[in-house]
């Protein structure tokens, strides 16, 4: 199977582990035998402001994904993937973590941010990752959970959920690999 | 990853400053100096991680320097010791370097030198937008730019070369969107080496740069840029790939894969366009001339793709007598940094067709979509000490207030507002001293711990010399926060070799200055009373108010397994005070105030500004 070009874009905020997601999809890619590419954000922006990181595979050079062209969007937390709606088109899955994170300046009302979201995107699984984190890891793993999703989400481009568990392994250290693992395969299986 | 880096063979993912680290490797790197500076850092971060892992197989020496200009002087000196010697830091840092870059211009290289200038087009994390290729014309050096990721290792990896090839030191320049990628990068051999010493030999005649010397070396200098601007016309880091019709494209850097996307998505959507012609250039200066004639020879017109000023458009004007398109006519946009989209439209507007999406009409949509997202500004961590002392330092009564650059520049936002000026590195106490002339007011000047030795010494030694009156803030959390926590003087740390700690305290005595106290910034009640004192006190004084970074501090007590957090009592009569005048990202207020226990590092301080005394530590929870 051969895929032109795959765009993945990942929100949230600093510290729910963007990068690190970012990771094991490049790593899974490559498994593949794919290119890819990601572009990160560093810096004082990290500093519990909003962060974007942007995954590109197959045919492509730049490290930004071109506004209107996400294949996914996978939003760690709720209102996050509103700042990033340029990016979306009809063709635009969404992974959307419900928990919220709010900052001081206030938060919509949740409908409200499914209501505009449906109006761009073609389609929205709404999950709360982190719950099932929780559950069968640890909060923190919040963002496997959400990699273990589009996994699934991934199949349809030839990716299999052993791609995304041999670049978890990869990534992790030896401790953190079995919580990690089951992290992703909830996530995985919460899709199914 | 680290691993990756030093992995010996293969393809690997790196980050782009991973990738530059990489070729400095493979080219058998002597000495690595750098002061941190986003979005530069990594590249040394990544070698003081590697060089204990290589020691014994692959040598070298690294160190983080007070500052660009101590960096890239200790560069220079591994340079004439016949070494191959990268100094990085950000495009600012460059500044702070300048003096030593002309001069070595003249000197010239006789180990391979590279200085990298991380560009930061948008400003993301930086007072300005200047582009360093500028520095390459005003020093007449050579400036080169890598296309990807992988490039960039290559690129890092040659600079070395280049620079004994025509013993000249080479700029390495990277940006923000390159640094901060990553790609695929296919490996090449890290040599095997140790470091010997060797004798000096002299040579006063290049080394010492005498008016009489420097004007015969001067010529020289244009010589040696001649012979390279020759090489650059063969470089096999800039080629042309064929195209139809009149009008060419010269790419620059990384605004080649803009430039190869855009051309694609214009050629699906339009019938009618034809691939243009494409020169890729990665040798930005001298400007390889011979090449451009070449590529444009049969051309009616061209146009220049390059990110932040008009440099190569510039230069190519005044070389060719056909049209040159970009910037100066407002074909593509003069400010921020580029991307597909940007690039698609420029490319449009010259070739008069169509985008193949609507972007502005995305832009507007997206705009009304994320108009009810809350902002989410960057703002000082949970137990932040910096939050302690500009809260103390406002009860204290400091009515104005100088700052430098550092997280503590978040110090701006409300309710704190403890900063009022952020110029550049040490222009805290530099600023202080003009306006302690002329301000009717006290002056209580903010500046952290390693910007103190990067550049605070000397404008304070000032202050105290001309007898100035303001008070110096030294917020010393022990690291070189906002960067990514590198070591500094003050810490006694090295990653990769001995190091001995020095002082804050006793350099400040040092200097002269007389009023000096150190106060745990955690202790607030204290601070306040000390800075009153400082403030009221005739002449230059120094506090340095110092506890470690809260991330450092809670990873520290974390991995301990115990950490107190706070909550509040039903004492609480909502006065506001820990929300109005102080502050956290962990207290929230709604209908009543409360601490988030996730959030919550311990630090105690809300407690202690407490007037009710309703802030007490919960049990123990992680």
């Amino acid at each position: 199977m051969t895929v032109k070009e795959i765009n993945i874009l990942i929100a949230g905020v600093g510290g729910q582990g963007a990068i690190t997601t970012s990771s094991i999809l490049a790593r899974a890619a490559m498994e593949r035998g794919m290119n890819v590419i990601t572009a990160e954000t560093h810096g004082m922006a990290q500093r519990g402001g909003s962060v974007e990181v942007h995954v590109r595979m197959g045919d492509v050079y730049a490290p930004l994904i071109p506004l209107g062209s996400a294949t996914f969007v996978v939003s760690l937390e709720a209102v996050e993937a509103l700042r990033y709606a340029a990016y979306m088109t009809e063709k635009t899955a969404i992974i959307l973590n419900s928990k919220t994170i709010r900052p001081r300046a206030g938060y919509p009302d949740f409908e409200e941010i499914l209501k505009r979201l449906e109006g761009v995107a073609g389609e929205i699984t709404v999950v709360n990752a982190t719950t099932i984190a929780e559950k069968v890891a640890v909060p923190q793993a919040t963002n496997v959970v959400m990699t273990g999703m589009l996994a699934k989400k991934m199949e349809r481009f030839g990716f299999e959920l052993q791609n995304f568990e041999d670049a978890l392994r990869e990534i992790f250290p030896d401790k953190l690999r079995d919580i990690n693992l089951r992290a992703l395969k909830a996530g995985y299986g919460a899709m199914e | 990853m680290l691993s990756d880096l030093i992995k010996e063979e293969g393809e690997v993912f790196l980050l782009g400053n991973e990738a530059i680290a990489r070729g400095a490797l493979e080219a058998g790197l002597d000495l690595i100096s750098a002061y941190p500076g986003t979005p530069s850092s990594e590249i040394a971060d990544s070698l003081a991680k590697a060089c204990p892992l290589l020691r014994g197989k692959m040598d070298y020496y690294m160190e983080y320097s007070t500052n660009e200009k101590v960096a890239f002087e200790t560069a220079i000196g591994a340079s004439l010791a016949g070494k191959r010697a990268m100094c990085t830091m950000k495009h600012v840092g460059v500044n702070v370097a300048a003096d030593s870059l002309f001069s070595f211009a003249y000197v010239g290289a006789r180990g391979g030198f590279v200085v990298v200038s991380a560009d930061d087009p948008s400003m993301h994390s930086s007072q300005n937008e200047q582009d360093n290729r500028w520095y390459g014309k005003a020093a007449n050096l050579p400036v080169l730019e890598p296309s990807s990721v992988n490039e960039a290792k290559e690129l890092s990896k040659l600079s070395f070369e280049i620079s004994e090839k025509f013993g000249l030191p080479v700029i390495f320049r990277t940006y923000t969107r390159l640094s901060h990628s990553s790609g695929i990068v296919k490996l090449g051999k890290i040599p095997e080496k140790r470091i010997e010493k060797v004798k000096w030999e002299r040579k006063p005649e290049t080394d010492v740069v005498l008016p009489a010397h420097a004007r015969k070396l001067k010529p020289e200098l244009q010589k040696k840029l001649e012979r390279i601007k020759n090489y650059f016309s063969e470089f096999s880091f800039n080629w042309i790939e064929e195209g139809d019709g009149d009008t060419g494209v010269i790419a620059c850097g990384l605004s080649y894969a803009y430039v190869k996307e855009a051309i694609s998505n214009l050629v699906s959507c339009n019938s009618d366009f034809d691939k243009p012609p494409v020169l890729k250039l990665s040798s930005m200066y001298p400007i390889p001339e011979q090449l451009i004639t070449k590529f444009v020879s049969g051309l009616e017109r061209v146009v220049v793709v390059e990110e932040v000023d008009p440099f190569i458009e510039l230069h190519t004007r005044a070389l060719l007598d056909i049209p040159v398109l970009g910037k100066m006519d407002g074909y593509l946009p003069m400010n921020y940094e580029f991307s597909i989209p940007v690039v698609e439209e420029g490319l449009a507007r010259v070739f008069k067709t169509e985008t193949s999406k609507d972007y502005n009409l995305i832009r507007r949509r997206a705009e009304e979509i994320a108009s009810i997202a809350p902002p989410r500004p960057p703002v000082l961590c949970p137990g932040c000490p910096h939050t302690a002392t500009f809260f103390a330092i406002r009860k204290a009564g400091g009515e104005v207030f100088p700052s430098d650059i550092g997280c503590y520049t978040l110090g701006i936002n409300k309710p704190l507002e403890a900063v009022d000026t952020t110029i550049c590195m040490g222009a805290s106490a530099g600023v202080s001293n003009g306006l302690s002339y002329f301000i009717d007011g006290k002056i209580v000047a903010t500046i952290g711990d390693s910007t103190f030795f990067h550049s605070g010494m000397a404008p304070l030694t000032n202050a105290v010399y001309n007898n100035l009156n303001y008070t110096l803030v030294i917020m010393d959390n022990s690291t070189t926060g906002m960067t990514g926590h590198q070591p500094h003087p003050g810490t006694g740390k090295n990653p990769c070799g001995n190091a001995r700690k020095v002082n804050i305290e006793d350099v400040v005595r040092g200097m002269g200055v007389e009023f000096v106290e150190v106060v745990n910034s955690y202790n607030v009640r204290k601070l306040i009373d000390v800075l009153k004192k400082a403030i009221e006190y005739e002449g230059v004084s120094v506090v340095i108010s110092r506890h470690p970074c809260a991330i450092l501090w809670t990873r520290e007590r974390r991995k301990k397994g115990r950490i107190t957090t706070f909550y509040v009592t039903e004492e609480c009569n909502v006065c506001m005070e820990c929300i109005n005048s102080f502050t956290c990202p962990a207290i929230t207020f709604n209908e009543r105030v409360e601490i988030d226990s996730q959030l919550c590092v311990g630090c105690a301080v809300c407690s202690s500004i407490c007037p009710q005394k309703a802030i007490k530590p919960l049990k123990v929870i992680k």
